[in-house]
């Protein structure tokens, strides 16, 4: 066999190498064969949609308090004349804001933390068992989330910490001399930790550098905290020019796709959704991938990667993954079907459709009381559209379309997928697209009914069910994860495995309803607006 | 958790000599067009630049400068995927020869035991000049660097040390590569088999081009004082795109008659040692 004598041969003389553009390779087809180790990167963004609906719930849950209780129109007075802290130092809202939002922050840090350690356990896990495996099921996006959740909760805790400490502590200084910037003492403390900042930031921008492998080294030699960072400090210091390469690659491709935006932000075309989905679904799996295995090959037991020729990966990009795209979307589209129509379903569709409306009823409420008349205070005038679609060149519109596609299709996803944290953040992000929309719905802000539905209608009749539609299939995630947690038994693992399948290809199948509903909002919607009294 | 490459192929002499057609492979001429496109258009993308008021102020021409960075971009990505297919196509002949001389290397040892003793010695001496090719060469990333050529402007630098990597490691890889082949050849005929025809094809070193474009670019350095520092760097940028237009040239035509060469010799290899696997090592979605 070639490679054993190979390897064998440069293990013999200490020849052993670890080769980027191998691996790099073999992860983009690894990715290719394996769609499912994108699912823990939705369930990134899940993950900042469920710290996201618990900001949204307080601030919906205050202003409705305050709605009722007559005082919101002097809140938001407040809010106007003095900001944020205005409202936190006046005694009267700050006996019920601060506890409130204390008990917030408490929840969101755990929350952070928990969240991202079942997240990267779960990802890290699907690379490596992806790496070596024919097929990868979407139940061990689950089994390899709860597997190693804890260490990697408390080593992504002392990395962070270790790793980003000292740009931190440079930046709490900049911003504690910055208030007293008016005296002369000031100016000179302000001056001081700027010139503390770069050198601390610098540090943590080097050690960002050696603390790269310390997921991997959760999932791969199965240590945490101290342990896998001081594992990574030794694989990248053992291995510096491939890790030096893998930070470049990282750093250039970001850069690049930034530049991409600038250049198309400064004519008019938004195309932040599209790279955020190249970086999200694409670039983001393959270089973690990537990561995984240098890690996994610098280990001095493992043999050299063997040398393999690949297809060209330019022709599979551009020919078949297109076609391999359609292919899910299509089969997207008949689970999200049948996942519509089927009876059992029909709670969580109502469930989701409650939550719409009761944002629509508290939104309005709010609006009606003190949020819309704050809004006209600002310079909001009804019956005004925004002066952005106007200003657009026409051949934009379209390129803005698909901005508001993804965008709307990665909240989505993100909703549905959120409803891992037993089905509430999937509801509560519904309530809160309700909430928004009742806040328009309110008199003071739109001149007439029709007027506002010809602002809404036209592209909202595909796009609200569509939400709506994410959110349903979300609570009955959350259904299966609560009866996965406090049932347990094989039947309730499998029934959340195969719910959590159905919910990523029914927010698939959602892509060209929104594709559809983002070409109407950009490019027939302010048409349509205008002929109903709308000006821009 | 434990891993394991189980999935690992095994490859015979015959797969890697058929491999040939795809890792040898000749660069179109025409590819060039798309590092000049580039050049081309950040040239004038700089022009308009400063044209426009280099950022500072809302000019006629900022609508032409964002368009013009666009197609900048596009240029660029074209004009790394030149880059990355040299490079790539020098990684990947390195990879596949030091595989086949180590899979040939291998089957002659394993013959050794019916020969006899005679063939030992250029066989212990082949193991010691594969050696020496294996620590000799570089794997060097063709992503990383086609991502460095991409970068505007500056890109054009990087451009010209990658070509000059590559140049390098193929003069290299030709001088290692003949001292294997002479043991191996020696190794072929103490076994009493047909040897392989070991000529001379080296690969011409450009390092003078790289010493070149590193004097000019210095001595333009210099011309700051008398054009300032926008003239000095158009200067340079001129400079150095046009050295590497040359040079990618170059870089495209230099290994033809190295893998003209790998196309005989492999054939001796194949001829002599036939193995019964043929089943080529392939990583793809199909």
């Amino acid at each position: 066999m070639l490679e054993l004598g190979e390897l064998a041969r440069n293990a013999l003389l200490g020849l052993k190498r670890v080769f980027f553009d191998r691996i790099f390779e073999r992860s983009f087809w690894t990715w290719r064969r394996h769609p499912a180790i994108i699912i823990p990167t939705m369930l990134g963004s899940a993950l900042q949609v469920i710290l996201q609906s618990i900001v949204t719930l307080v601030v919906m849950l205050l202003l409705t308090s305050w709605a009722l209780s007559g005082a919101l129109s002097r809140v938001l007075v407040v809010y106007g004349s003095s900001g944020l802290l205005g409202v936190l130092q006046d005694p009267t809202f700050s006996l019920t804001i601060v506890p409130v939002l204390l008990v917030m922050l408490v929840a969101l840090v755990p929350i952070a933390i928990v969240g991202a350690g079942y997240v990267y356990s779960s990802e890290y896990g699907i690379y490596v068992e992806a790496w070596n495996k024919d097929s990868v099921p979407v139940k061990s996006v689950l089994e390899n989330g709860s597997r190693r959740w804890r260490a990697m909760a408390w080593t992504l805790f002392l990395s962070n910490l270790i790793t980003w400490g000292p740009a931190a502590i440079g930046y709490a200084l900049i911003i504690a001399s910055a208030a007293s910037v008016n005296s002369p003492a000031g100016v000179i403390a302000l001056l001081t930790a700027i010139s503390v900042f770069q050198p601390l930031f610098f540090a943590s921008l080097i050690l960002s550098v050696f603390t790269v492998y310390s997921y991997p080294a959760v999932v791969v030699d199965q240590v945490s905290g101290l342990r896998a960072i001081r594992q990574s400090f030794r694989v990248a210091s053992h291995n510096l020019g491939i890790t030096l390469t893998y930070s470049l690659v990282r750093i250039i491709f970001q850069g690049l796709l930034l530049l991409v935006v600038f250049f198309a932000g400064t004519i008019g075309l938004p195309l932040t959704s599209l790279i955020t989905v190249i970086l999200s679904f694409l670039l983001t799996p393959i270089l973690h991938l990537t990561k995984t295995m240098i890690y996994y090959y610098a280990g001095p037991s493992i043999p050299e990667m063997p040398f393999q020729l690949s297809s060209p990966i330019w022709q599979d990009v551009f020919r078949r993954l297109p076609r391999a795209a359609w292919v899910k979307i299509k089969t997207g589209l008949s689970e999200g079907f049948r996942f519509v129509i089927g009876p059992g379903n029909l709670p969580f569709h109502a469930l989701s459709a409650l939550a719409f409306a009761l944002g629509i009823c508290m939104g309005y409420y709010v609006s009606v009381n003190g949020v819309a008349g704050f809004f006209l205070s600002l310079g909001y005038q009804p019956g005004h559209g925004n002066s952005l679609l106007a200003n657009l060149p026409v051949p934009a519109l379209p390129v803005l379309g698909i901005d508001i596609f993804l965008n709307n299709w990665l909240v989505s996803i993100a909703t549905a997928l959120s409803g891992l944290g037993f089905g509430a953040p999937s509801f509560i992000t519904i309530m809160f697209n309700g909430f928004i929309l009742g806040v328009l719905l309110a008199p003071q802000l739109s001149p007439s009914v029709t007027m506002f539905l010809a602002a809404i209608l036209p592209h909202g009749i595909i796009e609200i069910p569509s939400f709506v539609l994410s959110g349903s299939v979300g609570i009955r995630l959350g259904y299966a994860a609560w009866k996965a947690r406090f049932r347990r038994g094989p039947e309730n693992d499998a029934y959340l495995s195969k719910t959590l399948r159905l919910a990523v290809y029914v927010v698939v199948g959602l892509a060209p309803l929104f594709f559809i509903a983002g070409l109407i909002e950009a490019d027939i919607t302010p048409w349509i607006m205008r002929m109903f009294g709308w000006t821009f | 958790m434990t891993l394991s490459d189980t999935s690992r192929p095994e490859i015979g002499v015959s797969s890697l000599v058929q491999m040939r057609a795809r890792t040898d492979v000749a660069v179109p001429a025409s590819y060039l067009l798309l590092p000049l496109a580039s050049y081309l258009l950040w040239a004038v993308f700089v022009v308009a630049w400063w044209g426009a008021g280099a950022g500072l102020r809302t000019g006629d021409l900022a609508l032409v400068v964002s368009v013009l960075g666009i197609v900048g971009l596009a240029a660029s990505a074209a004009a790394s995927y030149v880059v990355y297919t040299l490079m790539n196509r020098a990684n990947k002949h390195f990879s596949r020869t030091r595989a086949l001389l180590c899979r040939a290397i291998d089957e002659l040892h394993s013959r050794i035991g019916t020969a006899g003793h005679g063939a030992l010695l250029p066989l212990s001496s082949a193991d010691e000049s594969l050696y020496k090719l294996s620590r000799g060469e570089h794997e060097r990333s063709a992503v990383m660097w086609a991502l460095l050529a991409s970068i505007p402007v500056i890109g054009g630098m990087f451009l010209v040390a990658a070509l000059w990597l590559v140049s390098r490691d193929f003069t290299k890889h030709a001088r290692l590569e003949e001292l294997v082949l002479e043991d191996v050849d020696r190794s072929m005929k103490g076994n009493g088999l047909q040897g392989i025809s070991v000529r001379h094809a080296s690969v011409a070193s450009r390092d003078i081009l790289g010493v070149l474009v590193s004097i000019v670019s210095l001595i333009e350095l210099l011309s700051a004082f008398l054009l300032g520092p926008a003239g000095c760097l158009v200067l340079i940028y001129l400079t150095v795109g046009a050295f590497s237009l040359v040079w990618l040239d170059l870089s495209i035509r230099d290994p033809t008659v190295h893998f003209s060469f790998h196309s005989q010799f492999e054939s001796d290899i194949l001829r002599s040692l036939p193995d019964a696997v043929g089943e080529a090592s392939n990583v793809g979605a199909g």
